[in-house]
């Protein structure tokens, strides 16, 4: 039976090409756009690490170049800044950060440490960051006063990063080169810490301390305030008044992170729906267009069929004769595309999908593919199966 | 000849109205698509007020630093740009110019997002705003540090109300007391250089630390006398960049950056200083393939509607071949017929973009742009739609041609 259907597809090898290119593009699209739906949603649910909810952020108006340190001019504003909004009874925690939550700025650096080359994401804070954000210690303690005088830079790090350069062992004590002769010391773990929120993809986070009296660190130009639940969004103006009394040198702007994190969402999310879009467009297209050619294929074998319905053949054998031709058509076209979508993880190009996403991305894309063109393949064929044997066989 | 291939060509699409809906369809939403597309690029990228003597325009906005350890990339600094960008020899005019910042401010106890940016008095020589009222500030007003600001017509409605004068009046933004010179037009967010919605001089910035700053927060922009001009202006930047001191050479020992339109900017930015050669070229030939791949789907859909649509035509085919007509004869017509159908469906989709452009400016999703589909467009698109018709006509013509009249004529297999 079906080699006798690829026969029949063979027969018609030119036409039947181009049905198969269209598919083949059409399952690249679909797979993609589904890889790419089914990598936020599955990341939507997951812990971010912080609750963004009543977090205010100070966002200064200072670039520190790369390798150098804040003028202390600049640290001692900072901090008088810091020192004031903690006394405001407003205010529940507040914390130094360089690149916060949804700021659309990130630190990365490539290190190796223990023997292994990794990409760590890199937050300044101070010690305050961790009431702050809310965040939960798993193993060790966050910074706390003895960091101050540390000799060495006292770092916290996620889950993520512990499994990917420790595995197993125990973190807290491990230290590790940054500079020459400056060594990082791990005092605590949290947990997986996913800094631009719902989309991002999973991180190895590493908090480097900020201490208050400018021994180690680089200071941020962010100052994070967790306000108590139910503070008026008036009460931003007296905030900004009181910090420009204690620091006029310095300018600021005072943004709630639950509109950063709008803005970032929307960013992030656009190029997925608009990639959406185009794609059910010319899933819409091709499936019209399919309908199109095999309407015209069944006109143009009406004797074909004639002869089959002639020689005792039913309707509903002729019915799934077409679908069973169209079916081969899909297979042929998703097998070669298949071929090459398995070739992206062995590329490393779709590296930042998790596996399990791929599959079901991949999964959705046969399903569709196979649904849609049933679907397309389904009103020329019930055609075909209507037609009478006496009609057919005489049709010119 | 021409005006019959027409008149026949409008009557095979009215036979069989499925494929002529498909047709039209396909290719009237892929040309919405891509002109949309070429819209929004239009709108970020061509000089337009009041950015529209960019066209002999160039500017720093990028600078890329690089040492053993420390690698920074950013826009420049003032210091670099005051050092390197502004009196460039050659040059008609140059200014420089803070980035526009984000800003919260209080007026009589409302908050107002806005944004603010600082220049110097050559930036107004450059751009060309519209002033609704007053003028601009001048270079004496920065060498002063006057707390003087232009502001745009929006902004003047969200502090003092619609159609009140603003001329003289102040406002208090970060701290600090600004009298209102001149009420400019408001600005597209897309425009590089030209948008903001306060403007104010640089040096009323809170402290002179920007002056030592190598790296961060400003841009430099350089007018050409005519466009000839830019190349020898680039290498004059070229040439002196090539000298820059360092500060400490054990922490960078290289710099890079280079005189960009804005497109070249973008390209920059997204392609990274490591892509050496002619960065614009390479992003644009990414796009220009990116569109192509966009397109190929729909070309495939449509050779295969059309090799439909002839085998259907197959017996008036072999007539015409039976009487002589030949091969290139059949296929001219069947290519005009088929641009004949894509230039219909160009037009149905020059009338959906310019819906939804509307629509899409109406929505306001990015601030103060207006996307208005000019000629430019116009011509982009029906290039586009002449060019699908040709590709996706050729090869079924050329299926056509091949069609032997005897076959043809017995209504067989062809």
């Amino acid at each position: 039976m079906i080699r006798h259907l690829l026969k029949l597809v063979w027969n018609r090898k030119r036409a039947n090409a181009l049905i198969v290119a269209e598919i083949f593009v059409s399952f690249l699209v679909v797979f993609a756009v589904l890889t790419g739906a089914v990598a936020v949603a599955g990341g939507w649910g997951k812990p971010i690490g912080f609750q963004w909810q009543n977090v205010w952020d100070v966002s200064m108006d200072f670039d520190i170049d790369g390798g150098q340190k804040a003028s202390p001019e600049l640290h001692a504003s900072v901090m008088r800044m810091l020192d004031e909004v903690r006394a405001l009874p407003q205010v529940a925690a507040a914390s130094v950060s360089n690149t916060p939550p949804y700021a659309f700025s990130t630190t990365e650096g490539r290190r190796n440490i223990n023997g292994k080359d990794v990409t760590v994401i890199i937050d300044d804070v101070t010690s305050g960051f961790a009431d702050t954000m809310q965040m939960k210690v798993v193993r060790g303690r966050w910074f706390n006063e003895d960091d101050e005088i540390s000799q060495h830079w006292p770092v916290v790090v996620d889950t993520n990063f512990v499994k990917e350069v420790y595995g197993n062992a125990d973190p807290i004590g491990q230290k590790f080169e940054e500079d020459e002769n400056l060594f990082h010391q791990i005092v605590g773990v949290v947990e997986p810490y996913r800094k631009d929120g719902e989309t991002s993809a999973p991180m190895n986070m590493m908090f480097r301390h900020v201490a208050n009296n400018g021994k180690h660190g680089r200071l941020g130009s962010h100052i994070l305030l967790r306000m108590q639940p139910g503070t008026s969004p008036q009460f931003e103006v007296e905030l900004a008044s009181r910090l420009r009394q204690v620091a006029p040198e310095v300018s600021f702007d005072v943004r709630q992170m639950e509109r950063m994190r709008t803005n970032m969402l929307r960013t992030r999310l656009a190029p997925l729906v608009a990639g959406g879009i185009v794609g059910l467009f010319l899933i819409g297209m091709v499936s019209l267009g399919l309908t199109g050619v095999l309407w015209q294929n069944v006109t143009r074998r009406t004797r074909e069929i004639g002869l089959r319905r002639a020689m005792g053949a039913s309707g509903t054998r002729v019915h799934r004769q077409i679908l069973a031709e169209v079916a081969v058509l899909a297979t042929i076209a998703v097998v070669i595309g298949s071929i090459i979508v398995w070739q992206l993880p062995v590329l490393g190009a779709f590296s930042f999908v998790s596996p399990s996403a791929f599959t079901l991305g991949f999964a959705g894309a046969l399903a569709t593919i196979y649904g849609l063109t049933l679907l397309c393949g389904l009103y020329p064929s019930w055609l075909a199966s209507r037609l009478q044997p006496a009609d057919a066989l005489r049709y010119e | 000849m021409l005006k019959n291939y027409i008149k026949i060509a409008l009557k095979v699409l009215g036979r069989r109205k499925f494929f002529t809906f498909i047709s039209l369809f396909g290719i009237s939403l892929t040309l919405v698509v891509l002109m949309v597309a070429t819209t929004v690029l239009d709108n970020v990228f061509a000089p337009r007020a009041p950015e529209s003597k960019f066209d002999r325009v160039v500017g720093v906005y990028r600078l890329g630093m690089y040492g053993p350890n420390f690698n920074s990339t950013g826009n420049p600094g003032y210091r670099f740009i005051k050092e390197y960008v502004l009196g460039l020899p050659g040059a008609e005019a140059t200014s420089v110019f803070s980035n526009q910042s984000m800003l919260a401010m209080y007026h009589e106890g409302r908050k107002i997002d806005t944004h603010l940016r600082r220049t110097d008095g050559a930036y107004w020589q450059i751009l060309d705003f519209e002033f609704v009222e007053g003028g601009p500030y001048t270079e004496a007003d920065n060498e002063n540090a006057s707390f003087v600001a232009v502001i745009t017509d929006d902004m003047r409605t969200k502090l003092y109300g619609r159609g009140v004068s603003a001329l003289d009046k102040t406002f208090e933004a970060d701290g600090q007391r600004f009298r209102v010179v001149g009420v400019v037009r408001a600005v597209p967010i897309t425009r590089l250089v030209g948008f903001s919605e306060i403007w104010a001089p640089i040096r009323t910035l809170k402290t002179r630390e920007y002056e030592r700053q190598w790296m961060g927060g400003f841009g430099g922009i350089v007018l050409a006398r005519k466009r000839g001009d830019l190349e020898a202006l680039r290498s004059e930047f070229k040439r002196r960049t090539s000298a820059f001191v360092f500060d400490d050479p054990k922490m960078y020992n290289r710099i890079e950056a280079g005189l960009d339109t804005p497109f070249e900017s973008a390209a920059r930015n997204l392609l990274g200083n490591q892509v050496k050669g002619n960065r614009a070229l390479v992003l644009q030939l990414i796009l220009g393939g990116m569109a192509l791949v966009f397109m190929l789907l729909p070309t495939m859909n449509l050779v295969s509607i059309n090799l439909s649509r002839i085998m259907e035509r197959a017996s008036e085919i072999g007539v015409r071949k039976a009487f002589g007509a030949s091969s290139r004869t059949l296929v001219a017509q069947f290519v005009v017929e088929n641009i004949v159908l894509t230039v219909i469906g160009g037009l149905i989709g020059f009338v959906l973009s310019v819906a939804f452009l509307a629509a899409l400016s109406r929505a306001e999703l990015i601030p103060y742009a207006v996307f208005d589909v000019n000629l430019r467009v116009f011509l982009y698109g029906l290039l586009l739609a002449v060019f699908f018709g040709l590709v996706s006509g050729v090869y079924p013509a050329w299926r056509m041609s091949r069609i032997q009249a005897v076959n043809a004529l017995r209504g067989g297999a062809l």
